[in-house]
């Protein structure tokens, strides 16, 4: 089973990356010390097992729950969405946005960068 | 005609700024706003604001002499439901025109002109080498009211305290 696993902290988010079942899970606040030591580990795990992601012809689903995430680290996560799409093809990746009730921040943060991946998002209201 | 006192939220004030006193002044801010009932979004808008100012603090503040307590940072209240952040950090003089460029330039754009260019930036890959304004500067022109406000003043022929004020009206 090849897992990532980070319990969620104050500062940065949980994340479960199930490349097995082909689900995404990034969830919580982000906005860590060193975000390049954060992120930078995660997109390299994702890019060493992409032949596992290619394998599985289910699409990949990424759930992404953030409350807040400051500037570096939306920057980021963008460059972890483009590394999925472009594993797996821009229609075999389903993202779902979701966000808190009355979150309009949050979600207004989703359609922008949905519009700028040209990637259509699921928003789905917690 | 009387004038309101400002409300002090959160201060701080040293030589240099770690990563624990970032945390400490973002959970007091967050704390005091709950406290004083704003609802979400708007303790969310200060908190964005607050988050990139100090962070910037944390990350470009470069070392002046040790007896010289120069950095700070002051989030207050200044009226109803209106809000100043004030930073002062020692940065390298060499820093500071392009600095100012980019809070210049984020100063001289409306509300559709940042959404355009914060599209810009998130699209932009983020090793790309650019000279673009920061994309959380940006960020905080677009969830402020005000131009940013920035000053520079000469503490060495090295190094230059900048204080960048943002004001916001919820």
């Amino acid at each position: 089973m090849t897992k990532i696993l980070l319990n969620p902290t104050k500062q940065t988010p949980e994340i479960d990356f199930n490349f097995d079942d082909v689900c995404f899970l990034i969830k919580g606040c982000s906005r860590p010390e060193d975000v390049e030591l954060f992120y930078g580990p995660l997109i390299k795990k994702i890019d060493e097992n992409k032949s596992i992601l290619i394998e599985n012809k289910k699409h990949l689903k990424i759930d992404i729950h953030i409350v807040y995430f400051n500037s570096s680290s939306l920057k980021f996560l963008l460059e972890l969405l483009r590394l999925c799409v472009a594993i797996k093809g821009p229609d075999a990746v389903d993202v779902n946005w979701i966000y808190d009730k009355d979150d309009d921040d949050v979600m207004e943060v989703g359609h922008e960068i949905s519009e700028a991946l040209n990637l259509s998002f699921v928003f789905i209201e917690n | 005609m009387f004038r309101k006192k400002s409300k002090i939220i959160a201060s701080f004030t040293g030589n240099k700024i770690d990563y624990s006193q970032v945390n400490d002044i973002l959970t007091t801010v967050w704390t005091k706003l709950e406290e004083d009932k704003l609802e979400l979004p708007e303790i969310k808008q200060i908190y964005s604001v607050v988050t990139e100012l100090v962070e910037n603090a944390f990350r470009y503040s470069c070392p002046v002499t040790e007896s010289h307590d120069c950095l700070t940072c002051l989030i207050s209240e200044t009226g109803k439901k209106q809000y100043q952040i004030v930073i002062k950090n020692p940065i390298e003089v060499s820093k500071t025109e392009r600095l100012k460029d980019k809070i210049d330039f984020v100063n001289s754009l409306n509300p559709i002109g940042l959404k355009k260019f914060y599209q810009h930036e998130i699209i932009r890959q983020k090793d790309e080498n650019h000279a673009g304004a920061g994309l959380g500067l940006i960020i905080i022109a677009r969830k402020i009211n005000e131009p940013i406000d920035f000053k520079v003043e000469l503490l060495n022929s090295t190094v230059a305290l900048v204080t960048i004020k943002a004001k916001m009206k919820l």
